[in-house]
């Protein structure tokens, strides 16, 4: 077992950040920090990539370059043996598809067992605990690894840029782009393309809405708060108000904005798991007794039809959306 | 050139039944096809009538494994003779890549990128692992150019085309809210396509040697500390919530 140094009442184990679609990998960072007391990310993208990542609360990167015309899993098998080098108790693997296909194959060189939906990670004298969730929410599982272990992460959390000096960049100069895939160009963005992953800020509306041009409502909100807008699986399966990679919840979209504004939306079990990790969440709904005004932080109890376009004048009056 | 074509490989999580104590019965689930499985039949196909390659079907559900023979799949196997936990994304990974190297000689994967999954979606690249192949997820389209596999995948810039170098696992988000349904003619002839149950009673299944289950128990949503604000008089709970938030940094 890779175990560094701690004090007498922390177990520290190594462990490793992978990650190449995105800088926002404060969850990682954190968990990192939590089970080795010490953040080393491997950042495989452009050198900005690297650079944000250093600009946060880590100790050292370990920068993969990817040429213009390569994409980032070109450079599997490099990463998989930079990993190897490394030989991390816990491998963390942020969120995104490039960064998902690099981690996998360096969790299958190291050994790894896998684990995704993670809720709690501790490490002790005999080995690492990890708390999970499975069957889309509904289950929690205690699991103990004797082994490697690669964490699959969803949901993007922004760092904040530290007050101190920069983490150091290294730059790995062996992993040579392999076969696999090449980047051949860039074609005109397709119009109506949802993020929801990468959103900060999302309205999300349920059945609650009477009337499908009712969505102009939800949309105008959104546009005042700079939101993604989302919805719940019924308004998608269901009704087909909103395409289907808008839905929220157990078998949709997990989402971990700043804010959820949750319009006409009950709060049932299969919806609130897809904003479990939300950092504030509100909700705009008639009913006292629904399930989300306990699981929400501000529950506005009232007609969304005269709640939500009050909202939106006073953000766009006061210009508070920022 | 032959294609396999992963599908049904997820289960309903709605399915299960969960006890108090956290014992789960998927007694009454089965294999679903994915938001994405019909898309991915659907490239398979026409890449098949530009190349003239066999499309094989491979599966985890033995019972309705001629949902894919319907679709355009030549052929299918379907994965029997082991326990299949359908919580266990990397062990169902590592079953699909068994039966993908049971087919032989294939030359690209496809499967739906969508999240069938709790947490991560992980499956496609595992899968890919697994095979030791390189894997490009979230494909929006898929092309054949002077025999070349291109593939269209939304980036922050734009959609970015990349060049697939064979063999490779391409994982395939569906455009469409509904993959074209089959005809009763192609529901007939699916019946006269084989399908051939695989037993993979030993198979390499991924590191879940490592891995104990200490403890399980039904989840719970977790409890917020509500702040309630009357709504009846809209203007002052609008204010109300403005300054709310505004205080918890959000605006």
């Amino acid at each position: 077992m890779n175990t560094v140094e701690g004090n007498e009442k922390a177990h520290l184990v190594q462990s490793l950040i992978i990650t190449s679609d995105s800088a926002a990998i404060a969850d990682a960072v954190e968990l990192a920090r939590h089970v080795s007391g010490r953040v080393t990310v491997v950042a495989v993208g452009d050198r900005d990539l690297a650079g944000q990542i250093a600009a946060g609360p880590v100790d050292e990167v370990v920068w993969v370059p990817v040429p213009e015309d390569a994409v980032p899993e070109a450079l599997v098998q490099g990463v998989a043996d930079l990993v190897a080098e490394v030989d991390p108790r816990i491998l963390l693997a942020a969120d995104g598809p490039a960064s998902r296909v690099l981690a996998a194959a360096a969790a299958a060189r190291i050994g790894a067992a896998v684990v995704t939906g993670l809720r709690q990670i501790d490490v002790d004298a005999d080995g690492v605990d990890v708390i999970c969730s499975a069957v889309g929410g509904r289950l929690e599982r205690t699991l103990r690894v004797s082994g490697p272990l690669a964490v699959f992460l969803d949901g993007r959390q922004a760092l904040s840029p530290t007050d101190g000096p920069t983490a150091p960049i290294s730059m790995n100069q062996h992993s040579q782009v392999g076969g696999g895939a090449r980047r051949t160009g860039v074609a005109v963005p397709a119009d109506g393309h949802v993020s929801l992953a990468s959103a900060t800020r999302v309205v999300s509306v349920g059945r609650g809405l009477r009337d499908k041009a009712d969505l102009a409502l939800i949309f105008d909100l959104a546009a005042a708060l700079g939101a993604e807008v989302a919805c719940s699986l019924p308004m998608a399966e269901d009704q087909h108000w909103l395409d289907e990679e808008r839905a929220i919840g157990i078998s949709g979209q997990h989402v971990a904005p700043d804010l959820y504004v949750a319009v006409g939306i009950s709060g049932q079990v299969q919806h609130m798991e897809g904003v479990r990790n939300a950092g504030c969440i509100v909700a705009i709904n008639n009913s006292a007794d629904a399930p989300i005004n306990k699981l929400c932080d501000v529950a506005v109890l009232g007609d969304l039809y005269t709640i939500v376009p009050a909202f939106t004048e006073a953000l766009r009056s006061d210009e508070v959306a920022g | 050139m032959r294609i396999a074509v992963a599908y049904k490989w997820a289960w309903d999580a709605q399915d299960a039944r969960i006890s108090p104590d956290g014992v789960v019965d998927w007694t009454n689930g089965r294999p679903v096809p994915g938001r994405d499985d019909g898309a991915v039949l659907g490239v398979a196909k026409a890449l098949a009538a530009a190349t003239g390659a066999e499309v094989v079907g491979v599966t985890v559900d033995r019972v309705n494994a001629d949902w894919a023979l319907a679709r355009g799949a030549d052929r299918c196997l379907a994965a029997g003779g082991t326990v299949v936990d359908p919580t266990d994304s990397a062990a169902l990974a590592a079953i699909l890549a068994a039966l993908v190297e049971r087919t032989e000689h294939v030359d690209l994967v496809l499967i739906g990128s969508s999240a069938m999954e709790t947490g991560a979606p992980v499956v496609p690249a595992v899968l890919a692992a697994c095979l030791g192949w390189t894997a490009v997820t979230d494909v929006t389209g898929v092309t054949l150019v002077d025999g070349v596999i291109r593939v269209a995948r939304r980036a922050a810039d734009g959609d970015e085309v990349i060049e697939v170098v064979l063999p490779a696992v391409v994982a395939v988000v569906a455009s469409a809210a509904e993959a074209p349904v089959p005809g009763m003619r192609d529901v007939l002839a699916a019946k006269r396509k084989p399908i051939v149950p695989v037993s993979l009673a030993d198979p390499s299944l991924y590191r879940t040697e490592l891995v104990e289950v200490c403890q399980t128990r039904r989840s719970q949503p977790t409890p917020r500390a509500a702040r309630r604000i009357d709504g009846s008089e809209p203007g002052t709970a609008v204010r109300e919530l403005v300054a709310t938030l505004r205080a918890a940094g959000v605006l």
